[in-house]
């Protein structure tokens, strides 16, 4: 192995870069969760956000619009996995896979018939970097954390806020209401509903952002079928991991933005394993926290399980 | 509820899953039909908006599907290796054992199969079909055990742990077929082809009609007996229907998803075998399209039940030939299929779900 400083830089750089779309992503699936949702549709709901900031992109022009489309086609998607979910009760473990699916579908059909292929995207620099003047020039850790997108920044900052709302706020006291006993909530006056509706629009805005980075700062503009590979289920994963606490999950998101960063930076430091075993290595890692970890008492109580008024 | 659970009860799925599927395994078959309507009507309404005549679509999609004796082998042939993955999901399930792991499991079966004609010689000629279906089933067998061995020893949540453990699946094949599994001077992403005594002989000559489908169909009949006629399938069934009941009579509660998930797992793995040596004839990265997850869904729409899944995994199956065909008459990207293979599972979920708002459940293990 070679572990100087300047491939130890480029490593770090690497995985805080890769780390953010998953940050992202478990932000918002923290929120879900916190108010009683489990939502796997995570997945279909980074794809099409994805897939909704390369659209506009190819529209406009424009990086910023094109995070903004990506935005939106992940909140309208969710949207339509809330109706399913929060108000019509659809288990959303069933409802969550079939949402999957139906996204790689989807966006799919969607590249094929509105996507052009020849496209050159303009500069998305502004996008991906933005270089904090005086401390970017830091030697080994600069480039890592001084010089990454707005978006990641957005991310960490998102990760205290939500610290603090959650833990020390009244709309956090009450999405925690809702997550540890819907009908002690419901009871309270608390409209069950539209909380987890609220919190799953959340998540679906947060998955856009996401996969609008996968798309226009971690692959240059460029839709590729199934481009999230699985990154969304490794965020549910995250969450659990994090124990459900945001500090805990940019941690976490950082770990498995390290272990997503081998497939590029694996070469460089010497690890001679085949690219398809770098990229086996964050699903291994969480399998692996399984056996470590062990089982958490730290879920929200009601987590997954559909409120109905008077059920016990 | 949750944290009440104590070490026996961690190898049950959560009370919201164990209700959820009872209601599904209940779900009339007017819920499922109007599932089924209201998909086909939305794909229609799809294509239309994709300016293609619903009608014609329509069409040819039958035509593709079950116009000729060709079509419905094609379609039987798409429908084998979902109705092995769906049986795998319905062992599971009905154990209370959410295995969300049949992509994986197909994957590893994939392998297994494989295996026998990279490592036996040729000339063991028709030995090595039933060797390659055998070593399929104990791949994706042991693959199932690994995320029910995780449960029961560190109380491992099977949903992310079955996720996690397809991409592994995915990329392990990956590797295989770029690295150990490659032929010498290839440099494609595939294994060598198996050899005559390997493959699936074809039933039905001059289509790709081939004995999987006899197989699935098989593997159908014995899980319904098993199932419904044995006292294994009743242990089985209480112990995922009434896990306190079932703990109560002592029934074996580790041992019954340790072996559903064994069960689960080489169902799955047959699947994949069956895609191998029926269709493909050697492993191919990418080779499966979601197989397992169709199955997912084949087998909550057929009730979990083993001949309603054959009846859902034949329509799957006529998708799949269908929206082929359509591709080829109409241009219409395959992607269809994938879209039109989610909409029943979305809309039977939000219509149990919205039976069980209107407090008119059939039937609730919480009741």
């Amino acid at each position: 192995m070679v572990f100087d400083a300047v491939t130890f830089g480029l490593l770090l750089a690497s995985a805080v870069r890769l780390s953010a779309p998953i940050l992202l992503a478990s932000l918002g699936e923290l929120v879900c969760e916190r108010g009683g949702v489990l939502n796997i549709g995570l997945e279909g709901l980074m794809l099409f956000g994805a897939f909704g900031a390369v659209l506009g992109l190819q529209w406009t022009g424009e990086p910023v619009l094109g995070v903004l489309c990506g935005v939106a086609a992940g909140a309208g998607a969710a949207i339509v996995l809330a109706v399913a979910v929060a108000v019509l009760r659809a288990d959303s473990v069933v409802a969550g896979i079939g949402f999957n699916i139906l996204a790689l579908g989807g966006t799919s059909l969607g590249r094929e018939l509105l996507l052009s292929p020849s496209f050159t995207a303009p500069s998305l620099r502004a996008l991906a970097s933005w270089r904090i003047p005086g401390l970017w020039e830091v030697p080994v850790v600069g480039r890592a954390f001084f010089g990454q997108s707005p978006l990641l920044y957005g991310g960490i900052v998102l990760a205290i806020v939500l610290w603090a709302v959650i833990r020390h706020s009244r709309p956090g006291l009450v999405l925690r209401a809702v997550g540890e006993g819907a009908s002690a909530a419901d009871a309270a006056g608390i409209p069950v509903t539209a909380v987890r509706f609220a919190a799953m629009v959340f998540c679906g805005l947060l998955a856009g952002i996401a996969g609008a980075y996968l798309t226009l700062v971690a692959s240059g503009g460029v839709f590729t079928d199934n481009v999230t590979a699985g990154r969304g289920y490794l965020a549910v994963a995250v969450v659990i991991f994090g124990r459900w606490k945001p500090l805990w999950i940019v941690l976490a998101s950082l770990l498995f933005g390290c272990a997503d960063a081998l497939q590029y930076q694996g070469q460089a430091i010497g690890l001679a394993l085949p690219a398809p075993l770098l990229l086996m290595f964050p699903f291994l890692l969480a399998l692996l926290a399984w056996i470590v970890m062990g089982r958490s008492d730290a879920a929200p109580g009601d987590l997954g399980v559909p409120f109905i008024r008077g059920a016990r | 509820m949750k944290s009440l659970s104590t070490p026996q009860e961690a190898g049950m799925a959560s009370p919201g899953l164990r209700a959820m599927v009872a209601r599904i395994a209940r779900s009339p078959a007017l819920a499922t039909l109007a599932a089924f309507a209201l998909s086909i009507g939305f794909s229609l309404g799809l294509l239309a908006l994709l300016g293609r005549d619903p009608v014609e679509a329509l069409a040819v999609m039958l035509d593709g599907a079950l116009g000729s004796p060709r079509a419905v082998a094609d379609t039987l042939v798409f429908m084998a290796p979902r109705l092995l993955t769906a049986l795998a999901a319905l062992v599971a399930l009905r154990c209370g054992f959410f295995n969300l792991g049949g992509e994986g499991q197909l994957q590893l079966g994939a392998v297994g199969a494989i295996l026998p004609s990279t490592f036996l010689p040729a000339e063991l000629g028709p030995l090595l079909l039933p060797l390659s279906v055998l070593s399929a089933a104990l791949l994706g067998g042991l693959w199932g055990l690994i995320p029910a061995v995780l449960k029961l020893w560190r109380g491992a949540n099977e949903i992310i742990v079955t996720l996690m453990m397809n991409f592994i699946a995915i990329y392990l094949v990956k590797y295989l077929v770029q690295g150990p599994l490659q032929p010498p001077g290839s440099d494609f992403n595939m294994s060598a082809k198996v050899p005559d005594g390997a493959m699936l002989p074809v039933i039905l000559p001059g289509s790709r009609l081939h004995a999987g489908v006899l197989l699935a169909l098989a593997a159908a009949a014995m899980v319904w007996a098993l199932l419904y006629h044995t006292a294994y399938g009743a242990r089985l069934q209480a112990a995922g229907l009434a896990p306190g009941t079932a703990r109560l009579l002592q029934l074996p509660m580790r041992r019954l998803v340790l072996s559903s998930m064994l069960l689960s797992g080489a169902l799955a793995g047959i699947g994949g075998a069956v895609e191998v040596l029926g269709v493909q004839y050697r492993l191919i990265d990418g080779f499966s399209t979601d197989i397992g997850f169709d199955g997912l869904a084949i087998a909550l729409l057929g009730g979990l039940d083993p001949l309603g899944s054959v009846v859902v995994a034949l329509y799957f199956g006529a998708i799949d030939s269908g929206t082929l065909a359509l591709q080829s008459a109409l241009s219409v990207p395959a992607a269809l299929a994938q879209v039109m293979a989610s909409l029943p599972i979305i809309a039977l979920a939000c219509l149990n779900g919205y039976r069980l708002l209107k407090g008119r459940p059939l039937w609730s293990s919480t009741r």
